[in-house]
């Protein structure tokens, strides 16, 4: 799965990725064609090179080397099919001799500026044969034609053009030029298709350099963490979501931090209306997406298991299948997890409010059944609910909620999160906290129907 | 000072033409075959046009310009494919035109090129503003008043408009009709902060409220306006048309109620397409119209000849027009001799 499939899916991946600062076309194509990479010596490999740019960026002199990198790296146009025509021994015109002249001028430029600074972990060809081949005058600047000094005959067939004393002489002089050029093209791409596997790779790794440098600089202007492999558990502290926490710090609100704990087993999150849950499983799966798209992590620590796929069940996706209810999206989603989990795939399944819009009775067995399965399979999988009684052994977790240490103040819908724990507790009864009424309090809801509501409570 | 010593106190000068035929290629030719013998470096480019193909059918005003030794020049990847020049190039772009990318090139060997250029204005911008880099002491831009050009001649410093027996074989009513465009180009520049944000809107209709903001008011064309009236007014009366305005809206401005206090902007005068009645209509009743970008008109240059053969007195053509609009006026046939 490429990052871009993702990023049209989560939104909180697209916020990262208009955060990056890519420099190239090729630097952004790479980016969005990211593999989601579940192979844990793949990762590895991959924190390994981020940290060492990180640490690269961290110097003081790292500046003005990035400043330079970047001038030469914005210049780079995709030659892509250039190197591809190329390679099938086609001949080239001036445009396309140009564009190779400019890349392999820019690429000797950035690797210069590399090795200048004792930064040898990305291997590169050196295209100064390249070079040398379109530049016969030696002028160092990536501009191109079919140069006189390539031919002698060139040159006098040029000044002929010049000196011609009828239109049909000149004529003539040109047609003899064209020739000439057209000669010259075909010799010049035979020399350089020999290079164009060193001009491919080149091409590869200066988009992975650009697509390092903006998951580096982001990294460290926003002190992201490096993560760390797990084996058995994943466990994030003070973890929080990019996209939300932009949004939030607009009302001058801060996010909680996440604190938890993650092992290859169910854990069942209960908590009041608007305690966060979609948004804690929803920031669990961007750090999950994130550390396998190879970047560092928006969290203090963060140790993380890779998993093949993650799979989600979260509400509003009814409008993206067409025809079908929430419910019946909802019960394909899961079934999908319970395909994958007895299939052997490793997955981190995120399913939020598991049948929230069937019947209690109902709801209540499918939870129960759901983590029983997901027990058996030993899937690390979060579970939001809001039933009490729901029996399945499992680990379970509980949204702090309304806390009332502010009492003196009058709580209000607009600041309500003020008076929110979003923090997790680990709890081990099945009743789930009683804050609904509480909320539909503070939103001023009419006294009488509320009245009539706690009524039933107390019958039951 | 002279039409060429004028011209040499601009780092960017625009040519529109007002119609085909009225010597826009030969004033261009002039002024470059004129520069040349002064030293400096002159680059070319031009306002590109919306719709590939275009220029393959009717090809007609997408003539040749004729570039001497050191000239630079912007062209799309098709038109320097066909070139009948030498010339080495000295960057590509990485936005793409229909016609493809725009090369950058400086000419070896003098001969022909057909010329097109960015298709915004804020490209075309850029362009102008990259120049200098290669050397280039002024920049020319080939401009039209075509209700298919995206970019705004308007961005260079200063403007040269082509007039000419073409538009019309009787003076009074050639005058009267260059006076018109005369007047769009002297209507007030919209000065405000929001103005660089507004020059890089491509689309659709859009209002600025009391708060400075500003707003789409999502009509899809101003050919709608009357199917989404009720939307036109929803964030005030200072409303900002991304394409060309016609005589369909200032008449339907006309007839609000709240006309005295409405300000209708837009790009620059090549967007505006209505006819003097409508016009003076929409103004009397108090209406205003701005743009957002405004050059100076340096001079005009007039062809007397019309392609179905009538001349008109080139003298008179001149004095009438420079007596109308009080800016110098040149027939540059007549440079030329």
């Amino acid at each position: 799965m490429a990052f871009k499939t993702c990023m049209n899916q989560n939104g909180g991946l697209r916020f990262i990725y208009d955060q990056l600062e890519l420099q190239s076309s090729i630097g952004r194509k790479r980016m969005l064609n990211q593999r989601f990479i579940t192979d844990s010596f793949a990762l590895q490999m991959e924190i390994d090179i981020l940290s060492e740019v990180i640490q690269w960026l961290e110097k003081d002199s790292s500046t003005t080397l990035i400043g330079n990198i970047g001038l030469n790296l914005h210049q780079i146009n995709d030659i892509q099919q250039t190197i591809s025509n190329l390679s099938n021994g086609q001949v080239l015109d001036d445009i396309q001799l140009f564009e190779i002249k400019k890349f392999a001028i820019l690429s000797q430029n950035i690797v210069n500026e590399l090795h200048k600074n004792n930064y040898f972990t990305l291997p590169f060809f050196d295209l100064n044969k390249v070079i040398e081949i379109l530049d016969p005058e030696n002028n160092k600047i990536a501009h191109f034609y079919i140069y006189s000094s390539y031919h002698p005959k060139l040159e006098e067939f040029r000044k002929n053009i010049n000196q011609a004393a009828s239109v049909q002489e000149t004529e003539e002089w040109k047609w003899k030029a064209l020739q000439l050029e057209d000669e010259i093209r075909a010799q010049l791409s035979k020399k350089l298709q020999v290079f164009h596997e060193e001009l491919q790779k080149n091409l590869e790794q200066l988009a992975y350099l650009d697509m390092l440098i903006a998951k580096a600089k982001l990294a460290v202007t926003k002190r992201w963490c490096r993560p760390q492999l797990g084996n058995e558990t994943t466990h994030f502290l003070q973890l929080y979501h990019p996209s939300v926490q932009a949004v939030l710090e607009k009302s001058e609100k801060k996010f909680q931090p996440i604190d938890i704990d993650l092992f290859n087993a169910p854990c069942l999150i209960t908590g009041a209306n608007m305690s966060g849950k979609t948004v804690l499983l929803k920031t669990i799966a961007l750090a999950q997406f994130l550390f396998q798209f190879g970047f560092y992590l928006p969290a203090k620590e963060a140790v993380v298991m890779p998993v093949e796929h993650v799979l989600f069940s979260i509400g509003d996706q009814q409008s993206e299948m067409n025809g079908l209810s929430s419910f019946a999206v909802e019960i394909l989603n899961i079934n999908n997890i319970i395909l994958n989990a007895k299939h052997g795939t490793i997955i981190l399944a995120l399913v939020d409010e598991l049948a929230r819009t069937t019947n209690p009775e109902e709801g209540k067995a499918l939870v129960s059944a759901f983590i029983s399965m997901m027990n058996k399979y030993k899937v690390n999988a979060l579970i939001t609910s809001h039933y009490s009684g729901i029996t399945a052994s499992c680990r379970r977790m509980r949204v702090k909620g309304l806390t009332l240490n502010k009492i003196n103040e009058k709580i209000n819908p607009n600041n309500l999160g003020d008076f929110m724990d979003y923090s997790l507790v680990e709890t081990d009864t099945d009743q789930v906290p009683m804050e609904g009424l509480r909320i539909a309090e503070i939103f001023e809801i009419d006294e009488e129907f509320l009245m009539e509501a706690k009524k039933q409570i107390k019958h039951e | 000072m002279s039409f060429l010593q004028n011209i040499l106190q601009n780092q960017s000068v625009s040519i529109v033409g007002m119609e085909k035929n009225t010597g826009k290629t030969e004033c261009m030719n002039y002024i470059i075959r004129s520069l040349e013998n002064k030293g400096k470096v002159i680059a070319v480019t031009s306002i590109g046009i919306d719709g590939e193909g275009l220029d393959q059918v009717t090809n007609t005003h997408k003539p040749e310009i004729e570039l001497m030794e050191n000239m630079i020049f912007v062209t799309s990847e098709k038109h320097y494919r066909e070139k009948k020049l030498t010339s080495e190039i000295l960057n590509i772009s990485e936005q793409q035109t229909s016609l493809g990318r725009l090369v950058t090139a400086q000419v070896k060997q003098r001969g022909k090129v057909i010329i097109s250029g960015p298709t915004t204005t804020l490209w075309l911008k850029q362009m102008i503003s990259e120049m200098p880099s290669y050397g280039a002491d002024i920049t020319l831009v080939d401009g039209a008043l075509s209700r298919k050009s995206l970019g705004s001649p308007s961005v260079t410093q200063s403007m040269i408009l082509t007039t000419g027996a073409a538009l019309s074989p009787n003076l009074s009513e050639l005058v009267r009709k260059t006076k018109f465009v005369f007047h769009l180009i002297n209507i007030e520049q919209f000065i405000h902060p929001l103005s660089s944000q507004m020059i890089a809107i491509e689309n659709g209709i859009w209002a600025i409220d009391d708060t400075d903001g500003l707003h789409d008011l999502e009509i899809p064309s101003t050919l709608l306006l009357e199917k989404y009236k009720d939307r036109l007014f929803r964030f005030g009366m200072t409303l900002f048309v991304s394409g060309i305005i016609t005589d369909k809206i200032l008449d339907l401005l006309r007839l609000q109620k709240n006309i005295k206090n409405t300000v209708l902007i837009v790009k620059d005068f090549t967007k505006i397409f209505v006819s003097p009645e409508s016009l003076n209509a929409f103004l009397k009743k108090g209406g205003k119209i701005k743009v957002l970008l405004k050059t100076k008109l340096m001079a005009v240059c007039v062809n007397p000849t019309s392609p179905e053969g009538y001349v008109l007195d080139s003298n008179k053509l001149r004095d009438s027009l420079s007596e109308t609009l009080g800016v110098p006026v040149y027939d540059v046939f007549q440079m030329n001799e």
